[in-house]
């Protein structure tokens, strides 16, 4: 058996006391466990994780906008967002600025002022000190490497090796840590002002996500607004946790979502032609001097925008150095009096109802009607002419007359049929609807004027629509900017298919229409100017007088423009020119007829469209052979 | 009897020796397992930061040399080059081209007659605007 243990009682005494001790101790441990693991935990848990736990939002890459031949006409580029950590800095703020300043083009007062410690106070009591300060969002990756260049090499006056480590190390982060570089992208639109009203611009928003704070490129005007949503992309998220030197721990990270890469959008239109319209707007543009010169060409057959202008425009790269209205694309925001391009409205509701013919004479009065006590008069003087020779000289009194044989009621169905008074649907933002009002509040002398394109406000682009319509086998096409939307690997996400909105008029009426439209660009009509050497050209031309809103008077300015398809039997272009305002010139024909003649022969050339008139039109008893085709034109001699 | 319970003491006192000696390898053996693993852990952490620095640095690069191969193909910036280098390219004249004959995929113009006809007999009146 063994013995039982024996303490002496002073042995005993010291066990008790320590024993007591001990689990006095314990009992404080226990009960501060408690108060830290049940009473705090809430709070002590939301300190820890704010301490070590980082949420990441992870700016996805926003698509790029193409043309139709795969160009860009907008991409993000990579650049910098510079920061610097001020707690880092210290008292060296002098140092740093001066290293930065001529690199971000700042003083090294202001970016001394920005480098200096500041603390807040966070909702929960904790005080904080600025451990991140913005220097600049869109450094380049050629300045950021200057900056890091500079920042390593920031010199200390004196023997660094004297230095205690506290200090060594101090430095050692002020050249290396103090001013970092955050991963972001900026827009560039590499063409500057060529098609900017179409791709529009981007703003810059910035909002709490997760806590943190989140700087987004958000799409302001044209494609980059409408397809904001498309082009912006999934953002992405990282939870992960940091340790003591901010550095991530990779194997505790508890969410990790890729952002996903915005879509890009393929456009209709084509740069080549862009750029052609906008040089022969330009060039309008030193010659008419007008307060604005807006084109369109299109393709009627699926109304496909290929290259949509204003002359009045700005650089996307630099919309601070533009004024604001630069920014409004007028083919489409825009509305105007169309005047005498209108006429075709008017021509092809009074064929289709079949209340005139293009042979039925009309008085034109010499150039002065009286009706519903106004005058209506002609720019020219003109007795009885033919419906046809009516519409190809662009005599108002002549179209007046003939409408006037409709009923307000048809005559208004029609114009609502070509699209006006409606949104046609295009892609681009703030589209207007334009202006028709019901027959009901028509006055006597309406059906007078709305017919040679008064009273009535239609934006460019709807009448370019209306006549492309008529190119268009009498199909009204809905405009389309946009192709489809492809992913970064060129694979088709969605697809843009043409839109038919209806049927205005049927072929047989379109055949009467075209045959006047070919009238007025020959040398019967006002639209000579336009006339092409290797194609058949139909169209019309318009001088509407300007409504001046301040003095609620028509007052001598006009509008001049020029509407037109070719070749006229096969359309495969339909442009439109539309002057503002042209200082010297009036006349549509006079001064919007060359532009488009210029513009639709470069148009030809390049899209290779087949002559239908001249010598190169094909014929059916000579086809072009490999030997025919490669002779010099004027010598027959072959092309070596 | 005294060399036995001598034998038999050396035997009862190997035993558990050998017991806590394994049991202090195997909490050794795992401490040192545990550490090995949490370096290991740690290691791979620095390798795919490494990793994915390098990964986003070289989708970069590839973007900016995406852009800047864009650049270079506009049409008009080849133009340009083309000027500057004097080789004398042009599009093809109207004259140097081959034409070959298509059929043609234009719209049917009874087709469209009768949905003109139909659509001006079922049609409504188009909304008002005021």
């Amino acid at each position: 058996m063994r013995p039982s243990a024996t303490f002496r009682p002073g042995q005993l005494r010291w066990l008790l006391g320590f024993a007591c001790a001990l689990g006095l101790a314990l009992g404080g441990l226990g009960v501060r466990l408690f108060v830290l693991q049940v009473k705090r935990h809430d709070e002590l848990r939301a300190l820890a994780m704010l301490m070590t736990q980082e949420s990441i939002v992870r700016e996805p890459w926003r698509g790029d906008i193409l043309d139709a031949n795969g160009n860009t006409l907008a991409r993000s580029q990579p650049v910098k967002r510079v920061c610097a950590d001020p707690v880092l800095i210290r008292d060296r703020q002098r140092d740093v600025a001066r290293v930065l300043s001529p690199i971000l083009g700042m003083t090294e007062e202001a970016l001394s002022e920005r480098l200096r410690i500041t603390t807040r106070t966070l909702t929960n009591g904790i005080v904080r000190t600025n451990r991140f300060v913005d220097l600049r969002f869109d450094a380049t990756l050629d300045q950021w490497q200057e900056i890091v260049r500079g920042m390593g090499n920031l010199p200390y006056d004196g023997n660094e090796g004297d230095l205690p480590k506290r200090e060594r190390r101090f430095w050692q982060n002020l050249r290396h840590k103090a001013v970092f570089g955050v991963d972001s992208q900026r827009r560039a639109y590499p063409n500057h002002e060529l098609a900017a009203h179409v791709v529009g611009v981007v703003g810059i928003t910035n909002y709490v996500v997760q806590d943190s704070w989140v700087r987004e490129l958000v799409g302001m005007e044209g494609i980059e607004s409408t397809f904001n949503k498309q082009l912006s992309g999934v953002r992405g998220i990282r939870v992960t946790e940091k340790d003591r030197s901010n550095r991530e721990l990779v194997r505790f990270r508890a969410q990790n979502a890729e952002p996903v890469a915005g879509l890009n959008v393929v456009l209709s239109v084509d740069l080549v032609l862009q750029k052609i319209l906008e040089a022969e707007l330009a060039e309008a543009a030193a010659r008419f001097n007008p307060a604005n010169a807006m084109g369109v060409v299109m393709r009627p057959r699926t109304g496909d925008i290929l290259a949509l202008a204003n002359r009045v425009t700005f650089d996307p790269n630099n919309v601070k150095d533009s004024p604001l209205e630069n920014r409004r694309n007028r083919v489409v925001n825009d509305f105007y009096e169309p005047g005498s391009t209108f006429k075709v409205v008017s021509l092809s509701a009074a064929l289709n109802e079949r209340v005139a013919r293009l042979t039925d004479p009309f008085d034109c009065e010499r150039g002065s009607w009286h009706y519903g006590g106004l005058t209506l008069t002609d720019h020219e003087h003109y007795n009885v002419l033919p419906l046809e020779i009516v519409f190809a000289k662009s005599s108002n009194i002549g179209i007046a007359k003939m409408a006037l044989r409709m009923t307000e009621p048809a005559f208004y169905r029609y114009i609502r049929d070509f699209g006006f008074g409606a949104r046609t649907g295009i892609e681009l933002p703030g589209e207007a609807l334009g202006r028709i009002r019901d027959p009901k509040y028509w006055h006597k002398t309406s059906m007078t004027r709305i017919p040679i394109g008064y009273e009535v406000a239609a934006t460019p682009l709807q009448m370019t629509m209306a006549v492309a319509a008529v190119a268009n086998g009498g199909v009204l096409m809905q405009p389309k900017v946009v192709k489809r939307l492809q992913d970064n690997q060129g694979r088709t996400v969605v697809d843009y298919p043409p839109v038919r909105v209806r049927e205005v008029i049927p072929p047989d009426t379109v055949r009467q229409v075209l045959a006047a439209m070919k009238t007025v660009v020959s040398t019967n009509g006002s639209g000579v100017k336009a006339m092409m050497d290797d194609y058949t050209v139909a169209g019309k031309t318009g001088t509407a007088w300007k409504w001046n809103s301040a003095t609620m008077h028509y007052d001598k300015r006009y509008y001049a423009s020029f509407i037109g398809f070719f070749p006229a039997d096969a359309p495969e272009l339909c442009i439109s020119i539309v002057l503002d305002d042209p200082q010297s010139g009036v006349y549509g024909g006079q001064v919007a007829a060359p532009v488009f003649k210029r513009v639709a022969e470069q148009a030809a050339r390049y899209l290779k469209i087949p002559p239908d008139r001249g010598s190169l039109a094909a014929r059916p008893e000579e086809p072009a052979t490999l030997a025919t085709a490669f002779r010099n034109p004027q010598t027959s001699r072959p092309l070596r | 009897m005294k060399k036995n319970r001598k034998s038999q003491s050396a035997a009862l006192w190997m035993a558990p020796a050998i017991k806590a000696l394994f049991l202090c390898l195997f909490f050794g053996g795992a401490a040192v397992g545990y550490v090995w693993q949490q370096r290991k852990l740690h290691d791979l952490d620095v390798l795919q930061r490494t990793l994915e620095a390098r990964l986003e640095l070289l989708k970069r690069d590839n973007r900016v040399a995406m852009g800047q191969l864009a650049d270079l193909q506009l049409p008009y910036r080849l133009q340009e080059r083309v000027r500057q280098m004097r080789i004398n390219l042009a599009p093809a004249v109207a004259a140097q081209l081959v034409r070959l004959p298509e059929p043609a995929f234009g719209f049917s113009p009874p087709a469209l007659s009768v949905s003109f006809d139909t659509r001006r007999e079922t049609a409504s009146a188009p909304p008002r605007i005021d």
